[in-house]
């Protein structure tokens, strides 16, 4: 059994949204998608709270694009799931379907 | 142009964007700043953006915080590793960190608490934060929009008065002492300008506008740039001038609702119509505070109001001056070549002897408190900035007591932090960080109490000014917050070094243990409290007894149900056509309901004095120091008024017109002063504009003497003429009706005859006469009501400190009153006990403010209306009010430790 870094529920929803939104994703798509999934709108702080800790932990890695002038000049940051987050997204999705497993014969039982 | 790129959409809301930088992590900000912009210029409609974006702000600001100590927690881990040189700084931070830390879990703990320090120190604060935007005002700050104010001056004439032959110091200038100085090369320029008013529009509809009237070049003396529009400029200055006009920002806004369409329209004011060429920038007034709607070029202005023959005449002084001194030329040399000038200027008059020799230019700083005239407003405004400072005094007073109280609650918690090894320097700055925090709670709340009072104080203390602008706004708070620091810091210091004297193997062993030295700082603080507020309530009685004064006032009169009126036609006030519709008015009112009687006079009483000469029939001139003066009326004029007639008769119908014997009515002090020892009845006297012959005129009455111009003045020198009077110069302009009823009914009756009486009538000014009465006793009513606002509080602040002090003493001593008490003392002896403590603390308080009034109060007593300022009265009833106040603030502790149940007391052990 490998272990798995220790996620909240919401860094789990970031790290997934960023996995899934490839080369696009900065913290407010990332926000909009979480909004889109979840029907959670996080203040962008709480984000980037999140997306900064995943990083940290080196689970996603940043660089900074070009800046643009509808966001008055300022440049976006771009994180891209790192290995080790890959492995952590599996890892759970792994766990998590053992359990499922469990519970589903129960229903099954339950239910015919 | 800047307020265009302001109101550009598509900007985010700049206060929400900086708030997020001040919280936002450095290494991100940028980028979340660009992301919500972003997002921001997608949505629609602008408000709803703006509001889903301070939405976002808001709610950051919990995560960023955190986000912010991780990134800091981080550093400081890096950076211990780093080097041990840091370790200072690295433990500064922390303490900052646990400051906040024990801040907030100090509110948590103790909400009520908090909220008595915050609201102490927030209502000391907030009197101190509108006190100081007066003075501010008044005499720190120059008018806004001045352009390097320190090289801009007001121009007064230093001289013996022309007209009452007294040494004066004096603004106005007559139009060739302009000419004069304008040659002045020490002068960048010199500008002339006016307050007055005018009418504007005319009947119901007609209003009384501001108007500066104001040389072309003094925007550029001022240095002001125009807010939309243009200035007029020298150029268009002249008698046969461009009647343009040029708005104050204020005046656009409440008249034109900020129209950007408004130059080139057409404003009717006095005579003439004028054209609306520029706004001038939010704030301008001018050289001056007073309020202006209007500026309009000043030669042509007083042309059109009152023709030109002031371009010559050094006896008309309508205007002031104020110059902007040239570059490099120090104010003594600029006032002496202006000197020079001016003297140079009246050199006829002086060779004739009609003019001062001695007379020189002096000038003055355009901070209107700072002038040669610094005016009542100055002296009353730092009165009452004195009185705010004691009562912060008493604030802080109060919090350190309650700080030091709550010090030695948590002695224990103290004593195990320092058993645990916190250095002492720590210990302090948490305590000090602590009281930081206070303050900006305090500050915030007191910024809410002073942006209420201040428009109190401005619109009682200072009326005629233009309300504050928002260029003050940042210096207020700059003074708040400072205060505000310097206040807690004051606060939180007795307990801070109180805590350092912790002894951790004595407290944790002794729960109750309180030193003695703590128990004398917290009386002593209570003295300064108490003492204090005496000084304020005593200052509350004797502005109050000043008022009770005034009101018993025999002012040989009776204002209450007088309604006073006057017009204005095309030409003006005081003209034909005016006298003719106060006339027209007085007979058509006759006789009305509601009109016991109507009147007309030449000016009445606080509303301005003719002045006559008077000789007795052997040709001697009868000489008052002040006066004579005399007033033209109609018959029935004593009756409107309530005057009384104390000897003879006053006038009848047939002594108005111009045939019959004329007659006059004295007050008694001038037949007194006309016929010292005799008897004036009856007698003849001359009554005279200088340098006519007119024959005898009789005494047919004498009057009881009234105030005419001040509530304070002692002397009445009056004379009353009929119409018709060969020596009555002037016309009757003001028409006095008197009600059956309430004054406030007949106004709208008043004004509508008026208005209808000749056809010439634009405006109608219809007041009370109680209303000018009013404005005699504003500054006796501003200190009653200052002061006893002031006192209220403070005496609220002294006794929560009293109850609070006693309330835990009992509490300290709860062991011992509980074994007392077993003992056998009787629950009394023990109550009085406490009371008695509260009684001799109140009495010192009390005696160390007396010390205070019977220092200070001499200096209260110019400000007082027959009131000595050691009233024994008012000390007695402020020493009566304390000491019940107190008794009462400590009667519950006292009850408390007569019943102290021992076994609760053992049990808790």
């Amino acid at each position: 059994m490998v272990s798995l870094p220790p996620l909240t529920e919401f860094e789990h929803m970031v790290l997934f949204v960023v996995a899934a939104l490839g080369d696009d994703a900065y913290g407010m798509r990332v926000r909009k998608r979480l909004a889109q999934r979840s029907g959670r709108d996080a203040p962008i702080a709480t984000v980037y709270a999140a997306l900064e800790r995943l990083e940290q932990r080196e689970l996603l890695s940043s660089r900074l694009g070009d800046p643009t002038p509808e966001r008055g000049g300022r440049a976006k940051r771009y994180y891209r799931i790192e290995p080790p987050g890959v492995q952590a997204l599996a890892g759970y999705r792994d766990l998590l379907s053992n359990f499922w497993r469990d519970l589903d014969r129960v229903l099954d039982r339950v239910t015919s | 142009m800047s307020a265009a790129r302001r109101r550009r959409p598509g900007r985010p809301p700049r206060l929400a964007e900086a708030l997020l930088r001040w919280v936002l992590p450095s290494r991100l900000a940028e980028q979340m700043l660009g992301d919500l912009e972003e997002e921001y210029r997608r949505r629609v409609p602008a408000g709803r953006a703006r509001l889903w974006y301070w939405s976002q702000a808001v709610r950051s600001i919990i995560p960023a915080v955190g986000m912010k100590r991780a990134e800091h927690n981080n550093t400081r881990k890096a950076k211990a590793m780093e080097s041990r040189t840091m370790g200072r700084t690295v433990d500064r931070a922390a303490a900052v960190q646990e400051g906040m830390g024990f801040a907030l879990r100090g509110i948590r703990r103790a909400p009520g608490f908090t909220l008595l320090v915050v609201a102490t120190l927030a209502l000391g604060l907030g009197a101190n934060a509108t006190m100081f935007s007066v003075v501010d005002r008044l005499l720190l700050r120059p008018p806004d929009h001045v352009r390097q104010a320190d090289r801009v001056v007001q121009v007064y004439f230093s001289r013996l008065s022309p007209f009452t032959k007294r040494q004066e110091t004096s603004p106005a200038a007559s139009y060739p002492d302009f000419r004069d100085l304008q040659e002045v090369e020490a002068f960048e320029s010199i500008s002339g300008y006016s307050n007055t008013s005018l009418i504007m529009g005319s009947g119901t509809a007609a209003e009384r506008v501001d108007v500066q009237m104001a040389s072309g070049s003094l925007f550029d003396t001022l240095g002001v740039r125009p807010g939309m529009g243009r200035f007029f400029a020298a150029s268009d200055d002249g008698v046969e001038g461009q009647r343009l006009a040029v708005l104050s920002h204020a005046f656009w806004t409440r008249r034109f609702g900020r129209d950007p369409d408004v130059l080139g329209r057409v404003l009717r004011l006095g005579k003439a119509d004028y054209e609306i060429v520029g706004v001038a920038p939010r704030g301008f007034t001018g050289p001056t505070l007073e309020a202006v709607d209007v500026w309009l070029p000043l030669l042509t202005a007083q042309a059109v109001e009152s023709g030109s023959r002031w371009q010559d005449s050094r006896r008309w002084y309508w205007f002031r001056l104020v110059a902007r001194l040239a570059d490099g030329v120090s104010a003594p040399v600029a006032a002496q070549a202006a000197t020079a000038a001016h003297l140079r200027g009246r050199a006829d008059e002086i060779a004739r002897e009609r003019y001062d020799p001695q007379a020189g230019v002096v000038f003055g700083s355009l901070i209107p408190g700072r002038g040669p005239e610094p005016g009542q407003e100055a002296a009353v405004s730092l009165w009452l900035a004195g009185v705010a400072l004691l009562v912060l005094v008493i604030a802080c007073a109060n919090v350190a007591n309650l700080l030091l109280t709550r010090g030695i609650r948590n002695r224990r918690e103290w004593a195990v932090r320092q058993a645990l090894g916190i250095s002492a320097g720590r210990m302090v700055g948490v305590l000090l960080i602590e009281c930081l925090f206070l303050a900006l709670l305090a500050g915030a709340a007191a910024v809410a109490v002073s942006a209420w009072s201040s428009s109190l104080v401005y619109s009682t203390l200072l009326p005629h000014l233009a309300p504050e602008s928002p260029l003050a706004m940042p210096r207020i708070l700059l003074f708040t917050g400072l205060a505000a620091m310097l206040a807690t810091l004051l606060a939180g210091l007795i307990p801070a070094l109180q805590a350092l004297r912790i002894d951790p193997a004595r407290d944790l062993r002794e729960s109750r243990a309180m030193s003695a030295t703590s128990g004398r700082v917290r009386s002593g603080l209570l003295l300064v409290q108490v003492g204090m507020s005496v000084v304020l309530l005593v200052g509350a009685g004797l502005f109050l007894r000043s008022l009770m004064q005034l009101h018993q006032l025999d002012l040989g009169f009776e204002p209450q149900g007088v309604v006073l009126a006057s017009v204005e036609s095309e030409q003006g006030a005081f003209n034909d056509q005016t006298a003719q519709a106060v006339r027209e008015g007085m007979l058509r009112l006759r006789g009305a309901p509601g009109v016991s009687a109507v009147a007309v006079s030449t000016l009445t009483p606080f509303r301005g004095l003719w002045g006559v000469s008077l000789s007795r029939a052997d040709g001697q001139e009868i000489e008052v120091p002040h006066g004579p003066y005399y007033y033209v009326v109609s018959a029935d004029y004593f009756k409107a008024m309530g005057m009384r007639i104390v000897r003879g008769r006053g006038f009848a119908e047939s002594d108005m017109s111009a045939s019959a014997p004329p007659v006059t009515v004295l007050t008694q002090d001038l037949a007194q002063r006309a016929f010292p020892g005799g008897d004036a009845l009856g007698q003849c006297v001359q009554v005279d504009e200088p340098g006519e012959e007119l024959p005898c005129t009789t005494v047919v009455g004498i009057l009881a003497d009234h105030r005419s111009t001040k509530i304070e003045e002692t002397e009445s020198p009056i004379l009353y003429l009929p119409m018709g009077h060969p020596a009555a110069a002037n016309r009757p302009q003001t028409l006095v009706v008197k009600a059956s009823g309430a004054a406030a009914d007949l106004i709208p009756l008043v004004r509508r005859t008026l208005l209808d009486s000749t056809p010439e009538v634009r405006y109608a000014s219809v007041s009370q006469a109680s209303d000018s009465i009013r404005s005699q006793t504003r500054s006796w009513r501003l200190g009653a009501v200052l002061f006893t606002a002031f006192g209220a509080l403070a005496l609220v602040v002294a006794s929560l400190g009293l109850y609070a002090l006693i309330a835990f003493d009992v509490a300290q001593k709860r062991r011992e009153l509980a074994i007392r008490g077993a003992l056998g003392a009787a629950g009394k002896k023990l109550m009085l006990g406490v009371l008695r403590r509260a009684f001799v603390l109140t009495l010192m308080g009390t005696a160390v403010g007396l010390a205070a009034v019977y220092v200070f109060g001499r200096f209260l007593q110019d400000l007082l209306f027959r009131v000595q300022a050691l009233d024994p009265l008012v000390i007695g009833i402020v020493a009566v009010t304390l000491t019940a106040v107190s008794l009462a603030a400590s009667a519950a502790p006292a009850l408390r430790a007569a019943r102290v149940p021992l076994a609760e007391v053992l049990r808790a052990e």
